[in-house]
């Protein structure tokens, strides 16, 4: 009896080899995917160099031994020129803001006056306000270290010189220098330095973000691709059950048929993202950036992708099996290249272009500029018309491949 | 002007084996159907009937041939045909999760059914069926025979000029199978429909339609009325006697429509091709005959005679 039942099982699930296979080639897929953008995490070469553009407005002696500590400290690229041009303000600005570095480093005028008279007058750490902590700390946390160390020599050099001079020569030789810096030098120094961090031009935060800005649209923007799963299996139920056969046997007209299984879909999405975004906003301080509208039109920009993939996937696969398997590991594979759970600047720099073009990218690019950047309508335009021209794109691959007459 | 005229219609499903030949599964079919008739598709499963439907209701495109339904060609003028044309599919062709009510209001939608009057031709088919008052149940929860009489209601809601019935009883009980006939003759009375009705069950073409194609493999091997089909084969009898057969057996032999007769033991089996006129010349026969009426069996011709005669095999194999 049992074996029987084993038996059955095995035919049925062979009796789908296309569905089987899927099973087996997606996962290798999404590992291969995953292993070349996490590669860089475990691996110590050049392409796991962190590129920090640093721009010294204040050009002192100082901030010059400075920046000379900065490139010895490993991991990190210091980038006082780019293409050959000398790193401005308004190169660093436009690097975060496409996203092309994570962060920069300024040291502004009178940074070293400042530091010697024990005057605020910070390091400026220029950071994307979307670019999460995990990222933020590790750099700002370095240059704190290696600031201090360098003025805390400095500073201890000078003072054990005046302390020397004033011992009789006759004792001078029982004092070791080097030792008494070496046991101080360890003390202290963070508190002598402070790091600002600062935004690109053009962004203006009244406060900080918070976990919830960072976390929340990415999640919500995984999730929408989900629907895909529930998508494939309506249709493939329908050609199975041959309900299909009777809604193409009517004289509605195809993209009636298309758009009639599209429009519920689309509206389960939107109201999907609403009620994620409404959790993050009341009940993890959440918020929503202030353009409605910037809001409003990614939201309904992203499930016009959605969908149209899911109807894309639908309309090209053979079985329940293979669709889902398909859908699932498309939204996994997106939501990987779209930065969502693997911050972007771990993918490789090839990966970190194509995840600009990806949907899940652009939507939570979109998400992230009205959400935390706190920008306007004209700055997610471009991210909604990526959207709709993928949107454009699935929905006419799917009218083309899927089966209305049998031929 | 027949209301169906199909010419050379065919259907080739190409297969992916290379020894394998391509599966034709209509070969150049013709027929025509007249208005307001039921036109009876006989055949084994995998025939070709259902495909034939298809192509004729436009979810399957023809490898060759055309027909004119209604005025209207099936090649060029497919969306017109399917506003006048019904379906009841061999499948259960209904949403599970949603009422009866919900599916026959989609399907409604689908012709462009709205408002009142959807309502009203919604109620008309739920009487018609028999299921009114039972549409607020979730099909799911319909058993078998109410399923097959909603997947009839779903094809008449627009009144289609003409009406596909493939298999409509399968797997029914026989009130439901009762209902769905009584349906059928509602229709073709008070709504002026041809139907075309698809069955492996001989008993009910027989009993429902007016002329029967025959369909074996893709190709029509015969077409006519019923009683022309029946006459073409014989039925039997026969009758068991004690005492001396040979004079019997010798007078029936001239009594008229008896084909051919044969003895075995004290049984006389005799063929004939109208089993009720030769019956009642043979009883007399035999009640002047010294010998006695022992066991009589009659086998009435049928179109599974038909079936039987023109294939060598039976229709259910």
């Amino acid at each position: 009896m049992f074996f029987s039942i084993v038996k059955k099982e095995f035919k049925v699930l062979f009796s789908d080899l296309g569905g089987l296979i899927f099973l087996f080639v997606l996962p290798i897929i999404f590992i291969v995917v995953m292993n070349l953008a996490l590669g860089g995490l475990y691996k110590q070469d050049e392409s796991s160099v962190v590129n920090l553009p640093l721009l010294d407005q204040d050009q002192t002696a100082r901030t010059e031994i400075l920046i000379e500590q900065l490139k010895q400290v490993s991991g990190f690229n210091i980038e006082t020129e780019i293409e050959e041009e000398p790193v401005t303000r308004q190169k660093i600005d436009d690097l975060i803001s496409n996203h092309n570095r994570q962060a920069a480093v300024v040291f502004p005028q009178g940074f070293t006056q400042a530091l010697e008279q024990q005057k605020a007058s910070p390091a400026q750490l220029v950071v994307d306000p979307a670019t999460s902590d995990q990222v933020k700390i590790p750099i700002q946390a370095t240059l704190q270290g290696v600031i201090g160390q360098v003025l805390s020599q400095d500073r201890l050099q000078a003072g054990i010189e005046d302390y020397l001079q004033q011992i009789p020569p006759e004792y001078s030789s029982l004092v070791d220098a080097q030792e008494i810096q070496q046991s101080i030098s360890a003390q202290g120094q963070e508190e002598l330095v402070k790091i600002e961090q600062v935004y690109p031009a053009g962004i203006e935060l009244t406060e900080s973000p918070t976990a919830s800005q960072q976390h929340v649209p990415g999640y919500a923007v995984m999730f929408v691709f989900f629907i895909m799963t529930a998508l494939v299996e309506t249709v493939i139920d329908e050609r199975v059950t041959g309900t299909w056969k009777r809604v193409v046997a009517s004289p509605a007209a195809k993209t009636k048929i298309i758009l009639g299984k599209f429009v519920p879909y689309y509206c389960v999405n939107i109201l999907q993202i609403v009620v994620m975004l409404s959790i993050g906003a009341l009940f993890y301080d959440m918020g929503i950036g202030s353009s409605w509208l910037g809001l409003l039109l990614v939201t309904l920009a992203l499930p016009l992708v959605s969908v149209s993939l899911g109807l894309f996937i639908a309309s090209v696969v053979k079985s329940k099996n293979q669709g889902t398997s398909i859908a699932v590991i498309t939204t996994l594979i997106l939501s990987a290249f779209g930065g969502i759970f693997i911050p972007l600047f771990v993918l490789p720099s090839w990966m970190q272009k194509v995840a600009k073009y990806t949907p899940t990218g652009t939507a939570l690019e979109g998400f992230q500029d009205v959400i935390v950047r706190q920008l306007g309508v004209s700055a997610v335009l471009d991210n909604i018309i990526i959207l709709a021209v993928f949107a454009v794109i699935f929905f006419i691959l799917s009218t083309v491949f899927i089966k209305f007459e049998e031929k | 002007m027949p209301a169906i005229q199909v010419k050379k219609l065919r259907k080739v499903f190409p297969t992916k084996q290379k020894d394998t030949k391509d599966l034709v599964a209509v070969n150049d079919v013709e027929f025509s159907v007249e208005k307001n008739e039921i036109f009876g598709f006989l055949g084994p499963n995998g025939a070709g009937k259902t495909t034939t439907i298809s192509m004729l209701i436009g979810s399957l495109l023809p490898t060759g041939g055309t027909a004119d339904i209604f005025g209207l060609d099936l090649n060029k003028q497919m969306r017109k045909i399917q506003q006048v044309s019904g379906l009841a599919p061999q499948d259960i062709a209904l949403y599970p999760a949603l009422s009866g009510l919900s599916n026959l209001q989609f399907f409604g939608g689908l012709y462009g059914l709205t408002g009142q009057q959807l309502k009203k031709r919604i109620a008309e088919v739920l009487e018609i069926v028999g299921l009114a008052g039972r549409e607020k149940d979730l099909i799911k929860n319909y058993s078998g025979g109410m399923k097959r009489r909603l997947n009839l209601a779903a094809g008449l809601l627009h009144r289609p000029k003409i009406l596909y019935l493939d298999e409509p009883t399968v797997g029914v009980d026989p009130q439901s199978r009762n209902k769905i006939f009584e349906s059928v003759k509602h229709l073709l009375q008070e709504y002026d429909m041809t139907i075309i009705y698809t069955s492996h069950y001989m008993e009910e073409v027989q009993m429902l339609c007016n002329r029967v194609a025959i369909i074996d493999r893709g190709k029509i091997i015969a077409l006519d009325t019923v009683d022309n089909l029946i006459a073409q084969v014989e039925g039997h009898l026969s009758i068991g006697l004690s005492g001396k057969l040979t004079d019997a057996q010798q007078q029936i032999d001239q009594v008229n429509g008896v084909k051919k007769i044969s003895q075995k033991k004290n049984v006389l089996k005799i063929d004939t091709t109208q089993v009720s006129k030769a019956l009642p010349e043979i009883l007399k026969i035999i009640d002047k005959m010294d010998t006695d009426l022992t066991s009589i069996k009659i086998l009435e011709p049928n179109l599974e005679s038909v079936f039987l005669k023109l294939t060598g095999r039976q229709l259910r194999d």
